[in-house]
Formats: structure tokens, sequence, C-alpha cells
């Protein structure tokens, strides 16, 4: 219980920075901005939250494949299609290379 | 685990760790004694103090809430159905205080001084901002139906806010007898939740079939049609055939009228309605704090710039959540938490003078109509002509394995979880 505490202060803490230094150099960076939407129901920094998967344990490539997968159909889903499928393959990518870099 | 070290912090910031580096120094003097003011501790006010301490430590945050904890209305009707306690649907500030940096002041708001920018305190104290942001909820239009007021509502609750009421309704509910008929009777839209009454009858007739199986739901409702109604419809002849009935705002018109005594609802269209316990939703606008400082049009709702969330009627308020009226989005928690974060980057970019980034608005709502059966609405919004629009807005599929509506309810309980941590600063 303490590990996983401390992990999620951390997690929790790369976040804010990722966050405030990223807005203070050119302005609140996209991919950041729009990861706000997925950790409402994936948790803190996408450590995913009860049945909710984690998605900050994949390489970008993964992540974002799975998203096109939802997206296109080819990956089975409960709700990330109907998500996905308004989101652009730029967005995607952006989300995906979002969560990897923050959880390095 | 590790400690951040410099090495980290450059590979955090990425490519342009060296810029970002020089420039904190800059940051943290230019903003340093920003003070932002937020007036309401729910889903949007909670939320967007902490990312605006996300986004930017350095800017000083007030939360001002005149309750210590905040009960909320997701996940209330498990409560009513003896699902969870009250406990489980009851945060605290001590995370966002403690952990976050935000001062927290227990108090009421009774003026807001736009010219000066000074907020009045109950207690007579007055807090300056710079910029202010108002998520105060809903407030009700007790005048509109005959005999329905704060008092008739110990009475016949509605059970719209959280808490003491939520505790009341169970409570009749438990009290009733088995054969009992119990009501339920949504507003006109817009209101807050609009899926929560059909889970609330959900929910209630999930209670009712184990412990008092001849009784009945009966939804007396002002609207002719309600969200995924299709869904809720076939759920409720699966789960509890017979149990519930829905009367169309088509034949009900609207309630005008209620009698309290003898537990009565009296229709626009001149029908009766009778129930042993009656749960009524009366109509609603922008609580009273947004009334009385002028945020409001004719409707009761607070008008905004959909793209800043800034008041269209005074300027450096902002407005967020159920009070504010946002394009296609419905009144909802998870609407409102997605709101708090778009404001607060738009109030972080405007003090650096820098253009927010192109925004994707994505939310979930669930509803639970078992324990092991939900169904989900999940929509993405964009900002377009500056509304915000529903670019997509997908129910969860008619046919559907009971696996599958097992999963959307674990789904439902994960989500729970994650925006409450999300606003609240809770640890999961």
């Amino acid at each position: 219980m303490i590990k996983m505490m401390k992990e999620l202060f951390t997690i929790v803490g790369f976040v804010a920075l990722l966050f405030s230094s990223s807005a203070t150099a050119q302005g609140i960076d996209r991919g950041a901005l729009l990861a706000t939407m997925c950790v409402t129901c994936h948790g803190p920094g996408g450590q995913g939250s009860k049945r909710i998967p984690s998605i900050d344990n994949h390489s970008d490539h993964e992540l974002a494949e799975y998203m096109h997968g939802f997206k296109e159909g080819t990956e089975r889903a409960t709700i990330m299609d109907r998500h996905a499928s308004s989101y652009s393959d730029e967005e995607i990518n952006l989300l995906a290379k979002y969560f990897y870099e923050a959880k390095q | 685990m590790r400690n951040l070290n410099r090495r980290d912090f450059i590979k955090l910031v990425g490519v342009s760790s060296a810029s970002s580096m020089l420039a904190l120094p800059i940051r943290a003097s230019a903003t340093a004694a920003y003070r932002v003011v937020i007036i309401g501790g729910g889903f949007g006010g909670a939320t967007c103090a902490n990312y605006l301490k996300h986004f930017d430590p350095a800017i000083d945050v007030t939360l001002v809430e005149p309750k210590k904890e905040f009960v909320t209305c997701p996940f209330s009707n498990t409560v009513l159905a003896g699902l969870h306690d009250m406990e489980f649907i009851t945060h605290n500030y001590d995370r966002l205080r403690d952990h976050n940096k935000i001062h927290v002041v227990n108090d009421t708001v009774i003026d807001i001084d736009a010219t000066k920018k000074i907020v009045i305190l109950n207690n007579g104290n007055k807090l300056s901002y710079d910029r202010l942001v108002i998520s105060p909820g809903i407030g009700f239009r007790w005048g509109l139906i005959k005999g329905y007021d704060d008092e008739a509502s110990h009475i016949m609750p509605h059970a719209w806010r959280a808490g003491e009421q939520t505790i009341l309704l169970r409570k009749q509910l438990q009290a009733m007898d088995d054969g009992g008929v119990v009501i339920i009777a949504p507003p006109p839209e817009p209101f807050r939740a609009p899926p929560a009454p059909y889970e609330r009858a959900s929910l209630i007739a999930y209670y009712l079939k184990k412990a008092k199986p001849k009784s009945k739901v009966l939804i007396v409702d002002s609207n002719k049609t309600f969200a995924k109604q299709s869904l809720f419809e076939a759920g409720w002849k699966k789960l509890y055939p017979g149990m519930i009935e829905w009367v169309s705002g088509s034949d009900v018109g609207r309630i005008e009228r209620v009698d309290a005594g003898s537990m009565q609802l009296f229709s626009s269209s001149g029908q009766e309605f009778k129930g042993a316990v009656v749960n009524l939703i009366p109509p609603q606008q922008a609580n009273t704090i947004a009334v009385n400082t002028a945020l409001t049009d004719q409707d009761g709702w607070c008008p905004v710039n959909q793209k800043t969330f800034e008041s269209l009627k005074q300027k450096d308020i902002h407005v967020i959540g159920d009070a504010s009226i946002v394009g296609d989005m419905p009144k909802t928690g998870h609407a409102a938490n997605t709101q708090a974060k778009i404001c607060a980057a738009n109030i972080v970019s405007d003090i650096r003078g820098v253009a927010i980034p192109e925004m994707v608005y994505s939310t979930s709502i669930y509803s639970l109509l078992s324990k092991k059966y939900a169904i989900s609405r999940a929509s993405v919004y964009r900002l377009k002509d500056n509304k915000i629009k529903a670019v997509s807005v997908k129910d969860s599929p008619n046919k559907a394995s009971k696996k599958t509506r097992l999963q959307e309810s674990k789904y439902a309980l994960g989500w729970y979880k994650s925006i409450t941590a999300d606003a609240f600063a809770k640890e999961e």
C-alpha cells in the first residue's frame, strides 16, 4: 500500500511537472492538454482504475496501435471505440507520445 | 521510488528542456501573486483548483465552499439502492489543501463586487482576486410548482443535491410497505444529470425487487423523451418486468401543483398521481450566487464564452459546471470536470499571453441499471464557430451480452474512483 502511494505521488508529481514546465516554454503542450480527458477515467497519470485498464505502461507505438485499432474497429472495445472514432490520427499519436514520455 | 533529480527533470521536459529550465524563474516571477478565487467545491470547482495548480503551482488558488465535505450526486442512486453507504460518496478537501497547496475556505459567499474584484464572505472577510471562477451548481425554481417548497421537500424529497435528501429518500423507501408506488417526477430539461432520474428508477427497482417485490416505480415525466431511452427500457424489461412504468410528458404536460399532505401530484394535462413515496425533482436554474451576481440570462442559466468559459455578463469571471450554458454539453459531473480543466488551461495561457492548443472534449456518462448491469454514452465535442458542438454521441449497443453490461458496471465504478481522485486529488 505504501509503495503504491509512493508511486502515485511520483506519477502525480511527474504529470504536474510536465504540465507546468510545458506551460512555461511554449504554452501548454497539446498532448498534455488532450490527456487531461483520458485521466478522468483512466486514473491519475493513466495508471488505471479498478477494471479500467492502465494506459501508462505501453510504448507510444503500442498505445497508438490500440487507439487506431479502436478507431478502425479492428480492436475489440466496450467504450473506447466510441471515443477513439472521433479523434484524428495526429491526436491519437500525440496522446500516445504524451503518456509514454510522462512515464519515462 | 526514486527521487526526481536534474537528469530526470530534463528527460521529462524533453527537447525543450533547456529553454524550460531558463524560463522557470521568469514564469515564477510573472505569476507569483496571481490570485484565482473559485466559488463552489463540486466537480467543477475542485477540479479547476486542482488543475490550476497542476498547470502552474505558482498561482495562488483559493477554493470557497461552505461545506467541509462534498457529497456527490453521481453514485448517490447506489445509496438509495443500498449498494453503497453515504461515506462512499462523501469526499473532503484535505488533499487539495495539504498536498496541492490550495487555500480551502469553508464559508458562504454573500456577495461579489465585480468592479473591485472582491468576494465577500458570510463571516465578513473579503477575498481579492485577479480572476474568479464560479462553479455554483444548481438552484431550484421553487415558485414554479404550487405547493412545493423547501418545507414540502422534507415530505417529497428531491434528492437532487446529494446529502441529507439522499438519506431521507432512502429512509422513506425502507419504511414503505410492500406494494407501494414510488413516484419519480423529473422536471423539464434542462436539468442536472439528464439520465439520472432513469438510473434512479432502475436502482430503486433493484432495491424493491429484493425487499418489497409487490411495489412499483412510476416515472411521471415532464419530458417526451429521455437520454439512452431504448437502452433503459430494454433493461427494465429484462431486469424488472412490470415494475417500472414511464408516463411521457406528452401525456403529463408538466407538474403544476402538489399536495404534500395527501402525497399527490397534479399535472397541467389534468391528471392526478398519488404515491407512497414521491421523489419530486423541481425545475432548476443556476444557483443563487450566480443569479444575485447578474451572471444569468432570462432562463436562469449563465451564458459564457465557449472557449474560455468567461462570463458574457461580467469580465474576469468564469462560470463552469451545471450553472453554465455550454453548447451541446449536458449538465453532468463529468462535463463540469472537463470544463474545469479547459477553464484552468485558458486562465494559465491567458496569464502567459500564449494561445491554448485546439482541444477535444470527451465525456463518458455511465448509468447503472443494477449492480451488474450498466450502459453508457460516450460523447466527443469540439469547438466549432465558437460553440461547443457534439462531434459524436454514441451509446452502448442495444444488443449486448450480459458480460458487456457487467463490464460497463465495473467501468462505472472505475470511472467514479478516477473522477473523484481527479477532482479531489484523492488517492485511489
